[in-house]
């Protein structure tokens, strides 16, 4: 189903008669974040990944924070994507630990295998998400919301508990000593972790970019807004979800592996509630589509050090008040802002 | 082995009792706006905070000691009356109101969930990050020796207040004008709307009762715990395993459902206590893979 959509252009403006593109454009009425990058904003996105490719060098010492950026990004896409169906999990520190647990507990057996650790990583989140999903893509809502929150605490308090395995509240330490068989120094790996995790943003946002918009990525969209209908079409819904939880619980493994092995250390707090909080922030600040949430992880990461710098015992009123803003004032997050801007100029010239 | 049974099963039915009036708030407001508060275990610890505070200043006054028991009812319809209507109507209804229909359900979740996050600092803030203490309160009433294991009187008496609360709801729904006004938007809030029930009222009303329920849960329950940053948390998602298993907007079935869970709880404690915090989501993952809208819930009609 996916395959015979990918093959279409991404860009739905050059032929206006052709259905998809009917699709495309009634799509992106209702919401403005989904529009195809046009050839301005094309430019503006390489000339944005050119950057971050260079930021390494412009400021060596945060080459860490850059990786962890792109890390809880990548977790906070998986967020996104499932809003894309009107679903909100409180519960993807699930996935984002597992990722990071994973290669805590393969890195003594490959220490020099970087990449195929972070894969390990993100496979596990997602044979994670198939089991967890076969159960929890059959409920909406706050039911969705409230059991992903379950499966991770359950998650957290059996690793709390099993200190023999996972080292209980202390955590494991991970020891990812280089990439592709070459053993590395610390900064040489920290700069090849991020270009490692830069490649994989790319390649995963634009292999993202084609799912949705495929007939299965448009699924998503139309079970939020009527989920029977389709149902009548003869797409199965639940179908449809599990594997955009599937996909989810990928991403969501891959930010935690990524994570761990910047780091070099998981404790359990990877599965507690907080961590999801951020995905969920993330994923809203950025706004839907597939750039959304890196910006919201970099505008997180600036709140929390400013934060950090000016109300270090505050910080969390910061982020439930800059949550309620975007809900206000900008519904598809900051990446949606001009089209939510336009969408309300446009409602106050008619009136 | 029998002692500890009996034993265990009373702590399971003492925390239940606690566990059901935090869970039936959160069903009442689940019923008429139809949102889960995520901020729910908020009111939770506020309640537990406050019942603290007020026991150290019982003491350091020098007042006797046994004021705190109307007190910790005081405090909950305090909490209830200055925080519900403000969350409410200021941070809630503010922030979605502008939302169209199709994505506010996970709009109101978030926004709840922001309101969380908010007073989740809001109490370090005020109350600092030490845990308080007030256990001395609980000695006050005598205790009771049953199955050869003292028992405190004041946490024996819990579950009959709960059943209490539970009949003055009851009570309040079926035979005040406002209740009844509660339950019409719970059914059905457009149709509520056209018959001149002020909805808004009605939810602010709800939200209320709702947020001095679990401030009572809180205040009742924290001389038999540390209270501490952090227990809101977990009691939110501990109170939504017990709405979810008995379905939500079912006032008895949320009874049923804590003392189930409640119980369960104590016994894994007891018997098996690698499962000890895990018990209360094991039995809503199987309660909701038989029966998905929970024990007592009824399937509701989708519309195409």
């Amino acid at each position: 189903m996916a395959a015979q959509g990918s093959r279409a252009p991404i860009e739905p403006h050059r032929d206006p008669s052709s259905t998809r593109n009917m699709v495309a454009e009634v799509a992106s009425h209702r919401h403005p974040s989904i529009r195809v990058a046009g050839k301005p904003r094309a430019a503006a996105l390489v000339m944005a990944l050119a950057f971050c490719a260079a930021l390494p060098f412009l400021s060596p010492p945060d080459t860490f924070q850059f990786t962890i950026v792109l890390a809880v990004g990548l977790a906070g896409l998986g967020v996104a994507l499932l809003l894309e169906a009107g679903l909100i999990s409180f519960g993807h520190a699930l996935f984002y630990g597992m990722g990071g647990y994973t290669v805590a507990a393969l890195a003594p057996i490959f220490p020099r295998f970087g990449l195929l650790l972070l894969l390990f990583g993100a496979g596990a989140g997602a044979v994670l998400a198939v089991i967890a999903g076969l159960f929890i893509v059959r409920y909406r809502g706050v039911f969705f919301a409230m059991l992903n929150l379950a499966l991770s605490m359950v998650a957290y308090s059996m690793l709390l508990k099993s200190y023999a395995i996972s080292g209980g509240s202390e955590g494991m330490v991970v020891q990812v000593q280089g990439m592709l068989g070459h053993a590395l120094g610390p900064a040489e790996f920290g700069r090849a972790l991020f270009y490692v995790c830069l490649a994989a943003v790319i390649l995963l946002g634009i292999l993202l970019q084609y799912y949705r918009r495929s007939p299965a990525g448009w699924g998503l969209g139309a079970i939020e807004d009527r989920e029977i209908r389709i149902e009548y079409l003869g797409v199965p819904a639940n179908r449809l979800l599990l594997q955009a939880y599937v996909i989810s619980g990928f991403l969501g493994g891959f930010g935690g592996a990524v994570a761990a092995s910047a780091v070099g250390h998981v404790a359990p707090d990877a599965f507690f509630w907080t961590t999801s909080t951020v995905l969920v922030v993330v994923a809203v600040l950025g706004g839907r589509g597939v750039v959304g949430p890196f910006l919201g992880a970099a505008l997180y990461e600036l709140l929390s050090i400013t934060a950090a710098r000016y109300l270090s015992n505050s910080w969390e009123i910061l982020l439930g008040a800059v949550i309620l803003f975007v809900i206000r004032f900008a519904r598809d997050g900051f990446a949606g802002l001009p089209g939510t801007w336009r969408a309300t100029s446009l409602r106050w010239r008619r009136q | 082995m029998l002692d500890q049974l009996v034993s265990a099963t009373i702590n399971g039915l003492t925390s239940g009792a606690t566990l059901f009036l935090v869970a039936l708030g959160l069903s009442l407001i689940f019923g008429v706006l139809r949102v889960l508060n995520c901020a729910h275990g908020s009111f939770y610890a506020i309640g537990a905070f406050m019942a603290a505070v007020v026991w150290a200043l019982l003491r350091a006054a020098g007042l006797p000691g046994y004021l705190i028991y109307p007190g910790l009812v005081v405090i909950a319809i305090a909490v209830g009356i200055v925080v519900g209507p403000v969350v409410e109507r200021f941070l809630l209804h503010w922030s979605f109101s502008v939302e169209p229909l199709s994505r506010r359900e996970v709009v109101q979740l978030l926004a709840t969930f922001a309101v969380f996050l908010i007073l989740e600092d809001g109490q370090k803030l005020v109350f600092g990050t030490q845990p308080y203490y007030s256990g001395a309160a609980l000695g006050l009433l005598g205790a009771t020796r049953i199955a050869g294991i003292l028992h405190t009187n004041y946490q024996l008496l819990l579950v009959p207040l709960a059943g209490i609360v539970l009949w003055l709801l009851r009570l309040f729904l079926s035979r005040t004008r406002s209740g009844r006004c509660l339950v019409a938007v719970a059914e059905d809030a457009e149709v509520s709307a056209t018959m001149g029930i002020r909805v808004t009222r009605m939810q602010t009303l709800s939200f209320t009762l709702g947020a001095a329920l679990a401030a009572l849960g809180g205040a009742l329950a924290s001389p038999a715990i540390g209270v501490t940053i952090g227990i809101g948390a977990d009691m939110v998602v501990l109170s939504f395993a017990v709405v979810a298993t008995a379905g939500l907007g079912q006032i008895e079935g949320t009874a049923v459902a804590s003392i189930l869970i409640g119980v369960a709880h104590s016994l894994t404690v007891f018997f098996l206590p690698i499962l000890d915090t895990v018990s209360p989501y094991l039995i809503m993952l199987l309660v909701l893979i038989v029966r998905p809208m929970g024990l007592f819930g009824m399937q509701r009609q989708r519309s195409i």
